[in-house]
Protein backbone atom coordinates (compact mmCIF):
# COMPACT_ATOMS: atom_id res chain seq x y z
CA UNK A 1 0.00 0.00 0.00
CA UNK A 2 1.17 3.45 -0.77
CA UNK A 3 0.48 6.55 0.55
CA UNK A 4 1.54 9.81 -1.91
CA UNK A 5 -0.04 12.41 -3.35
CA UNK A 6 -1.52 13.64 -0.37
CA UNK A 7 -2.04 17.50 0.99
CA UNK A 8 -2.82 18.35 4.42
CA UNK A 9 -3.56 21.78 5.63
CA UNK A 10 -5.73 23.94 7.71
CA UNK A 11 -5.33 21.64 10.86
CA UNK A 12 -6.34 23.12 14.59
CA UNK A 13 -5.25 20.98 17.76
CA UNK A 14 -3.69 22.19 20.73
CA UNK A 15 -2.37 18.04 21.86
CA UNK A 16 -2.36 16.92 18.27
CA UNK A 17 -2.79 19.11 15.83
CA UNK A 18 -0.16 17.61 12.78
CA UNK A 19 -0.96 17.37 9.26
CA UNK A 20 -0.81 13.79 9.20
CA UNK A 21 0.72 10.77 11.02
CA UNK A 22 2.81 8.32 9.28
CA UNK A 23 4.41 5.16 11.22
CA UNK A 24 6.34 2.56 9.62
CA UNK A 25 4.02 -0.98 8.86
CA UNK A 26 4.89 -3.33 11.81
CA UNK A 27 3.78 -6.27 9.87
CA UNK A 28 6.21 -5.57 6.95
CA UNK A 29 9.93 -6.61 8.14
CA UNK A 30 11.68 -4.34 5.81
CA UNK A 31 10.28 -1.38 7.22
CA UNK A 32 11.88 -2.61 10.92
CA UNK A 33 15.27 -1.63 8.79
CA UNK A 34 14.17 1.17 6.54
CA UNK A 35 11.06 3.32 6.02
CA UNK A 36 10.64 6.44 3.45
CA UNK A 37 7.88 8.65 3.50
CA UNK A 38 7.67 10.35 0.29
CA UNK A 39 5.22 13.45 -1.66
CA UNK A 40 3.52 15.22 0.76
CA UNK A 41 2.49 18.78 0.94
CA UNK A 42 0.62 20.59 3.88
CA UNK A 43 0.02 23.97 4.58
CA UNK A 44 -0.85 25.94 7.68
CA UNK A 45 -1.11 22.63 10.59
CA UNK A 46 -0.47 23.90 13.98
CA UNK A 47 1.97 21.21 14.89
CA UNK A 48 4.29 19.31 12.63
CA UNK A 49 2.96 19.23 8.69
CA UNK A 50 3.27 15.04 9.37
CA UNK A 51 4.74 13.19 12.08
CA UNK A 52 6.43 9.84 11.94
CA UNK A 53 7.62 8.17 15.54
CA UNK A 54 8.34 5.08 14.07
CA UNK A 55 10.37 1.40 15.53
CA UNK A 56 12.95 1.51 12.28
CA UNK A 57 16.51 1.63 11.75
CA UNK A 58 16.57 4.37 8.78
CA UNK A 59 13.66 6.81 8.02
CA UNK A 60 13.86 8.86 4.57
CA UNK A 61 11.78 12.10 3.84
CA UNK A 62 11.70 12.48 0.04
CA UNK A 63 9.90 15.38 -1.91
CA UNK A 64 7.96 17.32 -0.11
CA UNK A 65 6.65 20.53 -0.01
CA UNK A 66 5.27 22.53 3.23
CA UNK A 67 4.16 26.30 3.30
CA UNK A 68 3.45 28.20 6.44
CA UNK A 69 3.56 25.57 9.30
CA UNK A 70 3.45 26.74 12.94
CA UNK A 71 6.35 23.79 13.42
CA UNK A 72 8.82 22.82 10.96
CA UNK A 73 8.46 18.73 9.43
CA UNK A 74 10.68 16.69 11.39
CA UNK A 75 10.58 12.94 11.98
CA UNK A 76 11.64 11.13 15.21
CA UNK A 77 12.76 7.42 15.77
CA UNK A 78 12.30 5.01 18.95
CA UNK A 79 14.59 2.04 18.78
CA UNK A 80 16.53 1.01 22.26
CA UNK A 81 17.67 -1.81 20.60
CA UNK A 82 19.87 -1.09 17.19
CA UNK A 83 20.61 2.98 19.18
CA UNK A 84 24.56 1.33 18.99
CA UNK A 85 23.75 0.54 15.24
CA UNK A 86 23.67 4.22 13.99
CA UNK A 87 19.62 5.89 13.57
CA UNK A 88 19.56 7.88 10.74
CA UNK A 89 17.23 10.01 9.92
CA UNK A 90 17.38 11.77 6.38
CA UNK A 91 15.22 14.33 4.12
CA UNK A 92 15.95 14.76 0.61
CA UNK A 93 14.48 17.58 -1.82
CA UNK A 94 12.27 19.12 0.37
CA UNK A 95 10.73 23.06 -0.40
CA UNK A 96 10.19 24.94 2.63
CA UNK A 97 8.32 28.03 2.25
CA UNK A 98 7.85 31.06 5.01
CA UNK A 99 4.31 32.68 5.71
CA UNK A 100 1.70 32.80 2.74
CA UNK A 101 -0.55 35.47 1.98
CA UNK A 102 -3.28 33.59 4.35
CA UNK A 103 -3.77 35.34 7.44
CA UNK A 104 -3.65 34.22 11.40
CA UNK A 105 -5.78 36.43 12.30
CA UNK A 106 -8.29 37.09 9.49
CA UNK A 107 -10.63 40.19 9.99
CA UNK A 108 -13.85 39.49 11.24
CA UNK A 109 -12.75 35.45 10.57
CA UNK A 110 -13.82 34.23 14.08
CA UNK A 111 -10.37 33.17 15.15
CA UNK A 112 -6.41 34.71 15.71
CA UNK A 113 -4.01 32.73 16.21
CA UNK A 114 -0.43 34.41 17.42
CA UNK A 115 2.46 31.76 17.70
CA UNK A 116 6.49 31.53 16.71
CA UNK A 117 6.30 29.97 13.58
CA UNK A 118 10.09 27.42 11.98
CA UNK A 119 10.18 25.33 8.55
CA UNK A 120 12.21 22.29 10.41
CA UNK A 121 11.92 21.14 13.44
CA UNK A 122 15.43 18.92 14.95
CA UNK A 123 14.58 15.58 14.32
CA UNK A 124 15.16 13.06 17.52
CA UNK A 125 15.75 9.56 18.27
CA UNK A 126 15.04 8.05 21.71
CA UNK A 127 14.55 4.83 23.23
CA UNK A 128 10.65 4.39 23.02
CA UNK A 129 8.24 4.93 19.88
CA UNK A 130 4.72 5.92 20.15
CA UNK A 131 1.80 4.39 18.45
CA UNK A 132 -0.21 6.10 15.85
CA UNK A 133 -2.59 6.65 18.81
CA UNK A 134 -1.23 7.91 21.51
CA UNK A 135 -3.66 7.31 24.59
CA UNK A 136 -2.13 9.24 27.30
CA UNK A 137 -2.13 13.37 27.51
CA UNK A 138 1.41 13.40 28.58
CA UNK A 139 2.50 11.68 25.44
CA UNK A 140 0.78 14.84 23.16
CA UNK A 141 1.65 16.35 20.96
CA UNK A 142 2.81 13.49 19.38
CA UNK A 143 6.26 14.78 18.33
CA UNK A 144 7.19 15.14 22.30
CA UNK A 145 10.54 13.04 23.50
CA UNK A 146 9.41 11.05 26.62
CA UNK A 147 12.51 8.82 26.84
CA UNK A 148 16.24 8.91 26.84
CA UNK A 149 18.06 9.55 23.92
CA UNK A 150 19.81 6.57 21.89
CA UNK A 151 23.49 7.16 21.62
CA UNK A 152 23.84 8.73 18.10
CA UNK A 153 21.86 9.52 15.15
CA UNK A 154 23.17 10.89 11.94
CA UNK A 155 20.71 13.54 10.46
CA UNK A 156 21.19 14.59 7.12
CA UNK A 157 19.47 16.87 4.75
CA UNK A 158 20.18 17.34 0.91
CA UNK A 159 18.84 19.72 -1.70
CA UNK A 160 16.80 21.26 0.84
CA UNK A 161 15.19 24.68 -0.38
CA UNK A 162 14.08 27.56 2.31
CA UNK A 163 12.26 30.19 0.47
CA UNK A 164 10.83 33.28 1.77
CA UNK A 165 11.75 33.34 5.21
CA UNK A 166 11.80 36.67 7.34
CA UNK A 167 12.66 37.51 10.72
CA UNK A 168 9.28 38.20 12.28
CA UNK A 169 5.56 36.59 11.52
CA UNK A 170 3.10 39.14 10.12
CA UNK A 171 2.04 39.43 13.83
CA UNK A 172 5.25 39.83 15.43
CA UNK A 173 6.29 37.03 16.40
CA UNK A 174 9.95 34.87 15.88
CA UNK A 175 10.05 32.97 12.11
CA UNK A 176 12.69 30.97 11.35
CA UNK A 177 13.94 28.24 9.10
CA UNK A 178 15.02 25.69 12.18
CA UNK A 179 13.96 25.77 15.15
CA UNK A 180 15.28 22.81 18.31
CA UNK A 181 12.48 20.51 19.68
CA UNK A 182 11.40 21.91 22.86
CA UNK A 183 11.30 18.46 24.85
CA UNK A 184 15.21 17.75 23.11
CA UNK A 185 16.76 18.17 26.70
CA UNK A 186 18.85 15.20 26.40
CA UNK A 187 20.74 15.76 23.42
CA UNK A 188 20.22 17.57 19.35
CA UNK A 189 21.38 15.62 17.48
CA UNK A 190 23.88 16.75 14.69
CA UNK A 191 22.12 17.88 11.72
CA UNK A 192 23.75 18.15 8.62
CA UNK A 193 23.07 20.07 5.63
CA UNK A 194 24.22 19.45 1.95
CA UNK A 195 23.62 21.54 -0.84
CA UNK A 196 20.76 23.54 0.85
CA UNK A 197 19.34 26.68 -1.26
CA UNK A 198 18.24 29.63 0.71
CA UNK A 199 15.75 32.46 -1.02
CA UNK A 200 15.07 35.26 0.26
CA UNK A 201 16.02 34.44 4.12
CA UNK A 202 16.52 37.24 6.38
CA UNK A 203 19.66 37.61 8.44
CA UNK A 204 18.00 36.72 11.57
CA UNK A 205 15.79 33.71 10.67
CA UNK A 206 17.79 31.20 10.39
CA UNK A 207 17.34 29.86 13.51
CA UNK A 208 16.49 30.35 17.66
CA UNK A 209 17.88 28.10 19.83
CA UNK A 210 16.43 28.10 22.97
CA UNK A 211 18.30 28.33 26.39
CA UNK A 212 17.31 25.35 28.49
CA UNK A 213 14.19 26.23 30.44
CA UNK A 214 15.31 26.38 34.64
CA UNK A 215 11.50 24.66 34.89
CA UNK A 216 14.11 22.01 34.03
CA UNK A 217 15.73 22.34 37.82
CA UNK A 218 14.13 20.13 39.24
CA UNK A 219 14.13 16.94 41.40
CA UNK A 220 11.94 14.99 38.76
CA UNK A 221 13.69 16.37 35.66
CA UNK A 222 17.25 17.63 35.71
CA UNK A 223 18.43 17.90 39.15
CA UNK A 224 20.04 20.99 40.07
CA UNK A 225 20.64 22.97 36.69
CA UNK A 226 18.71 22.37 33.78
CA UNK A 227 19.55 19.35 30.92
CA UNK A 228 22.36 20.76 28.68
CA UNK A 229 20.92 18.93 25.50
CA UNK A 230 20.13 22.20 23.66
CA UNK A 231 23.52 24.22 24.61
CA UNK A 232 25.40 21.55 22.62
CA UNK A 233 23.61 21.99 19.22
CA UNK A 234 25.57 21.71 15.96
CA UNK A 235 23.83 21.97 12.65
CA UNK A 236 26.02 22.48 9.29
CA UNK A 237 25.77 23.32 6.33
CA UNK A 238 28.05 22.56 3.17
CA UNK A 239 27.69 23.52 -0.26
CA UNK A 240 25.09 26.19 0.10
CA UNK A 241 23.97 28.54 -2.43
CA UNK A 242 22.07 32.06 -1.71
CA UNK A 243 19.63 34.20 -3.78
CA UNK A 244 17.44 37.67 -3.18
CA UNK A 245 17.83 38.77 0.01
CA UNK A 246 20.50 36.70 1.55
CA UNK A 247 21.99 36.80 5.60
CA UNK A 248 25.28 38.31 6.39
CA UNK A 249 27.18 35.15 7.36
CA UNK A 250 26.04 33.61 3.87
CA UNK A 251 29.00 31.32 2.69
CA UNK A 252 28.69 27.98 1.13
CA UNK A 253 30.13 26.08 4.46
CA UNK A 254 29.13 27.35 7.90
CA UNK A 255 27.84 26.04 11.01
CA UNK A 256 25.33 27.07 13.67
CA UNK A 257 25.69 26.43 17.36
CA UNK A 258 23.95 27.55 20.55
CA UNK A 259 24.51 30.84 22.57
CA UNK A 260 26.82 28.04 25.29
CA UNK A 261 27.97 30.67 27.80
CA UNK A 262 31.06 28.06 28.54
CA UNK A 263 32.09 27.41 24.70
CA UNK A 264 30.52 29.34 21.96
CA UNK A 265 32.51 32.39 22.55
CA UNK A 266 35.74 30.57 23.13
CA UNK A 267 35.92 29.41 19.86
CA UNK A 268 38.05 31.66 17.28
CA UNK A 269 35.23 32.25 14.20
CA UNK A 270 32.11 32.33 15.89
CA UNK A 271 29.92 35.06 15.35
CA UNK A 272 26.99 35.91 18.23
CA UNK A 273 23.83 36.77 16.53
CA UNK A 274 21.47 38.11 19.80
CA UNK A 275 17.92 37.31 17.92
CA UNK A 276 18.42 34.30 17.09
CA UNK A 277 20.78 33.14 20.16
CA UNK A 278 23.02 31.27 18.47
CA UNK A 279 26.31 31.70 16.93
CA UNK A 280 27.37 31.33 13.00
CA UNK A 281 31.21 30.06 12.56
CA UNK A 282 33.64 28.82 10.18
CA UNK A 283 34.91 25.70 12.35
CA UNK A 284 34.93 22.38 9.64
CA UNK A 285 36.00 20.45 12.94
CA UNK A 286 33.39 21.22 14.69
CA UNK A 287 31.83 18.25 16.06
CA UNK A 288 30.24 16.64 19.37
CA UNK A 289 32.31 13.93 21.24
CA UNK A 290 29.28 11.58 23.29
CA UNK A 291 30.18 9.36 26.28
CA UNK A 292 28.38 7.14 28.57
CA UNK A 293 28.69 4.87 31.71
CA UNK A 294 29.08 1.49 30.64
CA UNK A 295 28.96 0.43 34.69
CA UNK A 296 26.03 -1.26 35.77
CA UNK A 297 24.63 1.43 37.67
CA UNK A 298 24.83 3.57 34.59
CA UNK A 299 21.06 4.91 35.27
CA UNK A 300 21.35 5.35 39.19
CA UNK A 301 25.10 7.06 40.22
CA UNK A 302 25.75 10.41 39.51
CA UNK A 303 28.54 12.01 38.28
CA UNK A 304 27.50 15.16 36.75
CA UNK A 305 28.21 17.96 36.40
CA UNK A 306 30.79 17.64 34.27
CA UNK A 307 33.05 20.34 33.22
CA UNK A 308 34.82 20.05 29.41
CA UNK A 309 37.77 22.12 30.20
CA UNK A 310 40.49 23.37 27.38
CA UNK B 1 36.22 27.33 28.25
CA UNK B 2 34.23 25.70 30.68
CA UNK B 3 31.26 24.07 29.32
CA UNK B 4 28.92 22.61 32.36
CA UNK B 5 26.85 19.08 31.04
CA UNK B 6 24.41 17.27 32.74
CA UNK B 7 22.65 13.80 32.32
CA UNK B 8 19.86 12.73 30.68
CA UNK B 9 16.56 14.03 31.95
CA UNK B 10 14.60 11.58 34.59
CA UNK B 11 12.10 10.06 31.60
CA UNK B 12 10.50 6.91 34.25
CA UNK B 13 8.03 7.57 35.92
CA UNK B 14 6.06 4.87 38.47
CA UNK B 15 2.98 5.78 38.80
CA UNK B 16 2.79 8.96 40.48
CA UNK B 17 6.37 9.42 41.28
CA UNK B 18 9.28 10.17 38.95
CA UNK B 19 11.97 7.21 38.58
CA UNK B 20 14.84 8.95 39.95
CA UNK B 21 16.96 7.58 37.12
CA UNK B 22 18.53 9.56 34.71
CA UNK B 23 21.06 7.55 32.05
CA UNK B 24 24.54 8.91 32.19
CA UNK B 25 25.15 10.24 28.61
CA UNK B 26 26.78 13.19 27.80
CA UNK B 27 26.96 14.58 24.33
CA UNK B 28 29.39 17.97 24.33
CA UNK B 29 30.00 19.91 21.53
CA UNK B 30 33.89 20.53 20.92
CA UNK B 31 36.07 22.07 18.83
CA UNK B 32 38.74 19.23 17.71
CA UNK B 33 41.15 20.55 15.80
CA UNK B 34 44.92 18.56 15.26
CA UNK B 35 46.53 18.55 19.06
CA UNK B 36 43.56 19.87 20.71
CA UNK B 37 43.29 18.41 24.39
CA UNK B 38 40.37 18.83 26.29
CA UNK B 39 40.05 18.50 30.56
CA UNK B 40 36.88 16.59 31.51
CA UNK B 41 36.38 17.01 35.14
CA UNK B 42 33.61 15.15 36.99
CA UNK B 43 32.25 16.03 40.26
CA UNK B 44 31.30 12.46 40.85
CA UNK B 45 33.25 9.81 40.61
CA UNK B 46 33.95 8.65 37.20
CA UNK B 47 32.87 4.67 35.50
CA UNK B 48 35.13 2.29 35.80
CA UNK B 49 34.29 1.84 32.31
CA UNK B 50 33.04 4.21 29.84
CA UNK B 51 32.83 4.62 25.73
CA UNK B 52 33.55 7.46 24.19
CA UNK B 53 32.26 8.71 20.17
CA UNK B 54 33.34 11.54 18.27
CA UNK B 55 31.41 12.89 15.88
CA UNK B 56 32.88 15.58 13.18
CA UNK B 57 31.84 16.40 9.57
CA UNK B 58 35.52 16.66 9.35
CA UNK B 59 37.47 13.41 9.08
CA UNK B 60 40.72 14.56 10.29
CA UNK B 61 39.04 15.98 13.09
CA UNK B 62 40.73 14.65 16.48
CA UNK B 63 41.13 15.56 20.25
CA UNK B 64 42.92 14.33 23.43
CA UNK B 65 40.69 14.02 26.88
CA UNK B 66 42.25 13.89 30.44
CA UNK B 67 39.91 12.54 32.91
Amino acid sequence: MSFKDNIAHSVIGIRSGAGAYINSNPNDATQATCTEISDFKAYKTYYTPFVSYSLTKKIIMRRMTFIDNREGFTALIGNKGKEYDGLEIEGNDILIIGESESPDCPPNGGFCSKYHKHGLLSPAASWKNKALHVSTLSGLPPHKVKSSATWETIVTFNRLEFRNWKAKTKLGMKNSVFAITSSASDMVPIMRFFDTKFTNVEDDAMTYIFDPPKRWANLKDCGNFPCSGPLNTLVTFKNTTFSGITPSYATADYQVIANNPGFSKHVPSCVFHEKMNAWTCQEPKLGMIIFESEDPDTLDRAMQPIYSRQ
Amino acid sequence: MNNKVNSFMDKIWDGFYSGQLRLSRFPIIVNAPDKSVYDFKFTGSPAKKMKFKLISQDPDAGMTIRI
